[in-house]
């Protein structure tokens, strides 16, 4: 987890599963409880699987984040990540990386 | 309709597991049967899928069927059947005897969760839909849940075909 002035950077694990993530979700409340960002990335570069745990998480942040007017982008999704993503419509609500930079190629 | 193929089909090869009902326990649920899916040489699509499906389950029979206590025992269950036209079938039973579900169907609609928090998609059930060819749900208060998944597996002469 690493924190600056605007944004909250989620590196998340291998495995993101319910036992992997279930604490996750609690500790990037408290941080944004603690002291609001404009930013929370969600950055999967480092996972191999995943199941609707990581829909939980991220949505539940959507949640939590709606209240302060932040915005939620996820990073580094494999396109197995991004069906799941894709199959559960969690990006009507949060942006993706990948796709901010192809806009601005154009 | 799986579930009625199956009956004429030829079987395997067959695992029985039983394990803790720990969180930790997914990881070797969900690598287990894709350990048993192993000499079929599966694609990763396919392997990915199952592992999903077969995670989302186990979750559920920790989470909701024995709700959160970690001294029960979940039960997953594979066998594998050569198909007679071409290719295999795998079903996958995950079995918890829990505190089961008055509604079902109610328990299976998208973004449907009881657990509170909000940290629960509801997308379990969507999830082994969405990655299996077919979901059986038996269950009843107090009488346990067992979840049956059929997923159809292309043979080896298939995959040749493919590349």
């Amino acid at each position: 987890m690493e924190k600056q002035e605007n944004y909250l950077w989620i590196s998340l694990p291998k495995e993101v599963d319910h036992y992997h993530v279930e604490k996750l979700g609690r500790q990037v409340d408290g941080e944004l409880l603690q002291k609001p960002v404009e930013c929370l990335v969600f950055d999967f570069k480092e996972t191999e699987f995943m199941d609707s745990s990581g829909v939980g998480l991220v949505m539940g942040r959507f949640r939590t984040i709606r209240t302060f007017g932040g915005r939620i982008y996820l990073t580094n999704e494999s396109p197995r990540i991004r069906r799941l993503f894709q199959v559960s419509g969690v990006y009507e609500y949060v942006g993706s990386l990948a796709d901010t930079e192809n806009e601005e190629d154009r | 309709m799986w579930e009625t193929v199956e009956k004429e089909e030829k079987l395997i090869n067959e695992m029985r597991l039983c394990f803790l009902s720990r969180g930790e326990n997914e990881s070797l649920a969900r690598l287990s049967v894709a350990g048993f899916l192993a000499p079929l040489d599966p694609t990763m699509d396919v392997l990915d899928d199952m592992k999903t499906a077969v995670s989302e389950a186990v979750t559920n029979a920790i989470i909701h069927g024995y709700e959160g206590n970690a001294d029960e025992m979940v039960y997953v269950s594979a066998f594998l059947y050569r198909l007679e036209e071409e290719g295999f079938l795998l079903r996958v039973d995950v079995e918890d005897t829990g505190v089961g579900m008055e509604d079902v169907k109610k328990a299976m609609e998208p973004l449907y969760t009881t657990a509170p928090g909000g940290e629960r998609a509801g997308m379990g059930f969507a999830f082994m839909e969405a990655f299996t060819d077919s979901l059986k749900v038996e269950s009843g208060p107090g009488k346990g849940t067992c979840v049956s998944m059929w997923k159809r597996l292309p043979g080896p002469e298939a995959c040749e075909h493919e590349q």
